[in-house]
C-alpha cells in the first residue's frame, strides 16, 4: 500500500491550521500551567483542542518542548523521596526475608531464592546505582528515550525520520547540565510542579490590576503584535464564554441544554462554562456512558468513548456495535426497541432498524452533531454544535434547517 | 500554590526592587534562560528576545519614575522557571511570526517553470490533495495536534509524549493509526466521491509520491 509523501502530510496539516490567533489562544501564565501540569484538566482538555487548529498555539507548545532543560538529578541521597524512602525500604526488606525464609514450604522451591535475591538488590540499590530506583516518568524520559528500541518506539512511523528527529534532539539539548550550579533550583521546582500535577489544579489567580488589562478586550490582532502582557490575556482565557466574542465558550452554554439528552445536561450543569464547547462534550462522553433508553426497557444503546454498545438483556450484558465508521458518536435517540438513531462529529448520522445493522444516513454538512431525537424509523431531528437544527421525514433522505 | 511558595516569594522581592533577591535570580536563572534561547534558534535570534525579557523582568521606569517590573504577572501557577521559558516562548514565536508576515514572500518556483505533465497526473495529485484536506480536517484534535507536532513542528517521540501526557510508544501508536486513518479516508473520497476506480485510485497515489523538494520549514512552524 502506498503511504502517502509526509512532505504532502505536512502540508495538508499546516494548511489545516488558523493562522489568525484568536481569544482562545494561551497566554504565558497559562501555557506555563499547561506545561508544567499545573492546569486544570478541563482547560486542558480545552487547550488541546483550540491548539488542535491553531498554528500559533502549536508554535507555542513545540517552543516548550524545545527549551524544556535536561533533567538534572540531584544526588540520589538528596532527594526527599529516598530520603523517607531507606529506612521503609530496609524495613520492607527484612519482612520479606523474614516471610520467605520461615515458610518456604508453602512455595515452590524454587521461590524464596529469586525473591530472596530480589529483595536484597532492592536493599542496595538504595546505596549503590542511582538509576535503579524509578524517578518521575516525565523525568526520566528524555534520558530513556535515545536508548529506547526503535520497533517499540516507532511502529509504523518512518525510521529514517525518527532517527534524524532523535539524533536532532540529542545535538540540540545543551550538555552543560553538570557544571551549571545556577540551573539546578529551577530544575528541582519544575520537577516538584510535575510531581505535585494532580493536586494542584488550582483555581486562576486574579492578575493584578495592570494599565494593560484594557487590552483584554482587544482584538486577537493584539496577540500577533507580541505586546499582550499576562494578566492582561488571563482574563481572556478565563472568561471567553463573558467575552461577547462569542468564541466557543459562548456557544458552549446555549447548545448543550438543547442537545436534549440526560447525561449530556447533567454534565453541562456541573460543567464550569467557560471551557470550550468541544472540550464539554469531550468530558460528557468520556466522564460516563450515555445511555440510550428504548421503550422497551431491555433494549438500549450506550455510547461509549464515542462507540456504541447494546444490550438485549437491560444492561447485564452490552456487546459492542460494529457502525462501519471511526468518527465518534455523541448521541443517539431509541424510539422502538429495534430502532436506534445516532448522531456524532462530522456530520455523522447512523440508523437501525434491526437494533443489529447501522447504515449511515446522509447528512447535508460536514457539522459536528451534538443531539438527536427520533420519534420513529423516518423521522428525527437533530441538533449541530453551532446551535442549528435540522429534521427529516423520510429517513434521512432529505434534512430542512 | 504552596509549591512555587519559594518562587512567588523571589518575584515578589525582584518586583519590588529588592536588590539581593535580584542578584539571586540572576545566578539562578538567567542562564536557564539563555539556554532556554538558544535551544529556540541555534543561531542566537531569540537571545536577543531574552535580553529584553531580562531587562523588562528587572524593571523598565514609566512615565512617572516608578519601575515596573514583570514580575508582577507571575502568580505562581507554574513553576517561576516554566514562566519564564513560557513567556520566552511566547515572545519569540509571535515575533517570527510578525517578521514573517513582513517579509516578502519568496517566488514561486515550481508549478509554472515545470514542463507540461500528464494532465492526468496534474488532477490527481489535486484530488489526493483535496481528499487529504478534508480527511486532516475530520480528525480528532488531539490526533491533529499530535500528527501537526511530529510532522509541521517536527518535535521527536519523546517530546510529543511529554507534551500530550502519555508515553513515548503510545504516541508512536496513535501517529502511526492516525496515519492509516488519513490514507483510508482519502481513498474512500477518492473511490466514492471522485468515482475513481482501484487503477486510478493507484495512479492517484502515485503521482503524489515524487516529493517536490522541502519547503522553508521555518515558515511552516511559525506561520
Amino acid at each position: 500500500m502506498t503511504e502517502l509523501p509526509d512532505r504532502l502530510l505536512r502540508d495538508a496539516l499546516h494548511d489545516s491550521a488558523s493562522k489568525t490567533p484568536s481569544s482562545m489562544c494561551v497566554d504565558a501564565d497559562a501555557l506555563a500551567a499547561w506545561a508544567d501540569g499545573t492546569m486544570a484538566g478541563a482547560d486542558r482538555v480545552a487547550f488541546e483542542i483550540h491548539a488542535a487548529g491553531c498554528a500559533r498555539c502549536q508554535a507555542l507548545m513545540a517552543a516548550m518542548a524545545r527549551t524544556e532543560p535536561p533533567p538534572i538529578e540531584p544526588a540520589w541521597w538528596r532527594r526527599p523521596f529516598y530520603s523517607w524512602m531507606m529506612p521503609l525500604a530496609v524495613a520492607t526488606a527484612a519482612i520479606i526475608i523474614v516471610v520467605f525464609l520461615a515458610i518456604p514450604e508453602r512455595r515452590g522451591p524454587a521461590l524464596p531464592g529469586p525473591a530472596v535475591t530480589e529483595t536484597s538488590r532492592d536493599a542496595s540499590a538504595s546505596v549503590a546505582p542511582p538509576h535503579a530506583e524509578k524517578t518521575a516518568p516525565s523525568a526520566a524520559a528524555p534520558s530513556a528515550s535515545p536508548a529506547a528500541p526503535p520497533s517499540a518506539a516507532g511502529a509504523g512511523v518512518p525510521d529514517s525520520r525518527r532517527d534524524r528527529a532523535t539524533t536532532l534532539t540529542r545535538n540540540e539539548r545543551p550538555q552543560d547540565e553538570s557544571k551549571d550550579a545556577a540551573g539546578r533550583p529551577a530544575a528541582k521546582s519544575e520537577r516538584a510542579a510535575r510531581d505535585a500535577e494532580p493536586a494542584a489544579a488550582q483555581p486562576p489567580v486574579p492578575a493584578p490590576a495592570s494599565p494593560l488589562a484594557s487590552t483584554a478586550s482587544a482584538p486577537p490582532s493584539a496577540a500577533v503584535a507580541g505586546a499582550v502582557s499576562p494578566p492582561a490575556a488571563a482574563r481572556e482565557t478565563a472568561s471567553p464564554g463573558g467575552a461577547g466574542g462569542g468564541g466557543l465558550g459562548a456557544t458552549a452554554a446555549a447548545q448543550v441544554p438543547a442537545a436534549g439528552t440526560r447525561a449530556n445536561a447533567d454534565a453541562a450543569r456541573s460543567f464550569d462554562a467557560r471551557a470550550g464547547a468541544e472540550a464539554l462534550h469531550l468530558k460528557a462522553v468520556a466522564a460516563n456512558p450515555l445511555l440510550i433508553v428504548s421503550p422497551v426497557r431491555e433494549s438500549q444503546w450506550r455510547i461509549v468513548n464515542g462507540a456504541v454498545e447494546h444490550t438485549d438483556d437491560g444492561g447485564a450484558t452490552w456487546r459492542p456495535q460494529a457502525l462501519g465508521t471511526d468518527v465518534p458518536v455523541r448521541a443517539g435517540s431509541a424510539p422502538a426497541a429495534r430502532v436506534c438513531w445516532l448522531a456524532g462529529a462530522r456530520g455523522l448520522v447512523l440508523l437501525t432498524t434491526d437494533a443489529a445493522t447501522w447504515r449511515r444516513i446522509g447528512f447535508p454538512e460536514s457539522v459536528d452533531l451534538v443531539a438527536i431525537d427520533a420519534t420513529d424509523a423516518v423521522h428525527a431531528t437533530v441538533t449541530t454544535a453551532d446551535g442549528r437544527r435540522f429534521s427529516t421525514a423520510d429517513g434521512g433522505q432529505t434534512w430542512t434547517h | 500554590m504552596s509549591a512555587h511558595a519559594a518562587d512567588v516569594q523571589l518575584a515578589r522581592l525582584c518586583a519590588a526592587g529588592d536588590e539581593r533577591a535580584w542578584e539571586t535570580f540572576v545566578r539562578e536563572y538567567r542562564p536557564l534562560l539563555y539556554r532556554a534561547a538558544d535551544a529556540l534558534d541555534r543561531t542566537g535570534g531569540a537571545r536577543e528576545v531574552a535580553d529584553s525579557l531580562y531587562a523588562e523582568l528587572y524593571g523598565i521606569k514609566d512615565a512617572g519614575g516608578a519601575r515596573q517590573s514583570l514580575f508582577r504577572y507571575y502568580q505562581g501557577r507554574s513553576s517561576l522557571a516554566t514562566w519564564l521559558r513560557a513567556v520566552l516562548a511566547q515572545r519569540y514565536v509571535d515575533r517570527v511570526r510578525v517578521q514573517r508576515r513582513t517579509e516578502p514572500l519568496p517566488e514561486e518556483t515550481d508549478g509554472t517553470a515545470a514542463p507540461p505533465a500528464d494532465p492526468d497526473r496534474d488532477r490527481y495529485v489535486a484530488l489526493v490533495r483535496t481528499a487529504l484536506a478534508r480527511a486532516v480536517s475530520r480528525l480528532d484534535p488531539r490526533d491533529r495536534l499530535r500528527l501537526a507536532s511530529y510532522y509541521v513542528q517536527e518535535l521527536t517521540l519523546a517530546e510529543i509524549g511529554r507534551l500530550l501526557r502519555e508515553s513515548e510508544a503510545s504516541a508512536s501508536r496513535h501517529l502511526a493509526r492516525t496515519r492509516r486513518d488519513i490514507r483510508a479516508d482519502v481513498e474512500r473520497q477518492l473511490r466514492e466521491e471522485s468515482r475513481l476506480n482501484d487503477e486510478q485510485i493507484a495512479a492517484c497515489l502515485a503521482s503524489v509520491v515524487e516529493d517536490p523538494g522541502p519547503l522553508d520549514m521555518k515558515q511552516v512552524i511559525y506561520d
